[in-house]
C-alpha cells in the first residue's frame, strides 16, 4: 500500500509537470520530432542525466519500502525492442503524443486523446492476443517484461 | 496563455521520480507497464493492487490539476498540427490509428518513451537504447515525411 501510495503522489507531480510543461499539447512533440525545437530533447537528456547519477548511488543500497537490493539488471537485446520501437515510433509521430502525456492530456480534458487512448487500449490487445494465435511458430510469444 | 514550465526544470524532476521508484521499491518508471497493468490485469492480483495503475492514476490527476488552475481545462479547437490539415472526423480516426502503433509497439517492446528512453536508459540497459533507437528512429523520419508530404 505505501508503494501504491507513493506511486500515487509521483504520478500527481508528474501529470502537472506534463501539462505545464506542454508535453500535453500536440504541437509540443510535432515541434520536437521535425527537428523544430530542441526543449524535448533536452528534457529527456536532462532526466535521463539526473537518473543515470541516481542510479549510480543508488546501486547495491536497499530500497526503502521492501529492503530489496537496488539491482539494476538488463535484458539482453531482442528483436521485439526494435520491431516494437519503430512501430511505437511512428505511432508517437502521428499521434504527437507518447503514453505518459497522453494520460496527462486525459486529464487535461483533451477530448481527442479518448480516439489516440482507444487505439492504444486496442493495439495492447492486439499484442496480447496475435502472438497467441501464432504460438505454434513463435514460441515464448515475444512475450518481454513491460516497463 | 498558461506559462511554461522550462525543460531544466521538468526535465530533472522527471529524473527524480526514476530515482524515487528506485529508492523507495526497486522499481523502474514506466507508463505503459501501468497501461498494461489495466488494460490486460497484472500478472497477480487486481489492477488495483498495480502500482503502475496508481501511477497512471496519479499522473492524469496532476494534469487536471495543472490545466484547471491554469484555466486551460478542456481545450477548445482540434487537435494541434492535425487541425491544420484535417476536419474533426478524419482527426478521430488518424488518431485511433495512432494509438494503435502505439499501444501495440510499446507492448511489443515492452516499454515506452518512459521506460525504455529514460528509465532504461538511465540504467545503462542496451535493450532500452535499442528500443529508442528505433523509436526515435520512426518518430523523427516520420515526422519529417509528414511535414514535407501533407
Amino acid at each position: 500500500m505505501p508503494l501504491r501510495l507513493a506511486s500515487l503522489g509521483i504520478g500527481v507531480i508528474l501529470g502537472f509537470v506534463f501539462d505545464w510543461a506542454r508535453l500535453t499539447d500536440p504541437d509540443t512533440f510535432h515541434d520536437m520530432l521535425t527537428l523544430a525545437s530542441p526543449d524535448v530533447f533536452l528534457l529527456m537528456g536532462s532526466a535521463v542525466a539526473v537518473a543515470a547519477v541516481g542510479v549510480h548511488l543508488l546501486r547495491g543500497r536497499r530500497a526503502l519500502l521492501t529492503g530489496e537490493p537496488i539491482g539494476v539488471e538488463t535484458p539482453p537485446v531482442q528483436r521485439g525492442h526494435v520491431v516494437g520501437g519503430l512501430i511505437f515510433g511512428t505511432g508517437w509521430a502521428i499521434a504527437s503524443s507518447c503514453p505518459g502525456p497522453l494520460v496527462a492530456q486525459l486529464g487535461a480534458g483533451r477530448a481527442l486523446a479518448l480516439a489516440t487512448s482507444a487505439g492504444v487500449v486496442c493495439g495492447v490487445l492486439a499484442q496480447v492476443q496475435i502472438p497467441r494465435r501464432a504460438a505454434r511458430e513463435v514460441p515464448a510469444a515475444l512475450a518481454l517484461e513491460v516497463l | 496563455m498558461s506559462s511554461l514550465l522550462p525543460w531544466y526544470v521538468a526535465g530533472p524532476v522527471v529524473g527524480l521520480a526514476i530515482v524515487a521508484f528506485l529508492l523507495l521499491a526497486n522499481r523502474r518508471f514506466g507508463v505503459t507497464g501501468g497501461i498494461a497493468d489495466l488494460v490486460i490485469g497484472p500478472s497477480e492480483g487486481h489492477r488495483l493492487s498495480s502500482w503502475r495503475v496508481w501511477l497512471i492514476g496519479g499522473i492524469a490527476l496532476g494534469s487536471f490539476a495543472h490545466a484547471a488552475a491554469a484555466g486551460s481545462l478542456a481545450p477548445a479547437g482540434g487537435y494541434g498540427w492535425l487541425a491544420d490539415r484535417l476536419s474533426t472526423g478524419p482527426q478521430v480516426a488518424v488518431l485511433f490509428g495512432a494509438g494503435l502503433l502505439v499501444g501495440y509497439g510499446a507492448k511489443l517492446a515492452g516499454g515506452c518513451t518512459s521506460g525504455h528512453g529514460l528509465t532504461g536508459v538511465a540504467i545503462g540497459s542496451r535493450a532500452s537504447m535499442a528500443a529508442m533507437a528505433g523509436i526515435m528512429g520512426a518518430a523523427i523520419g516520420v515526422s519529417l515525411l509528414l511535414e514535407a508530404a501533407v
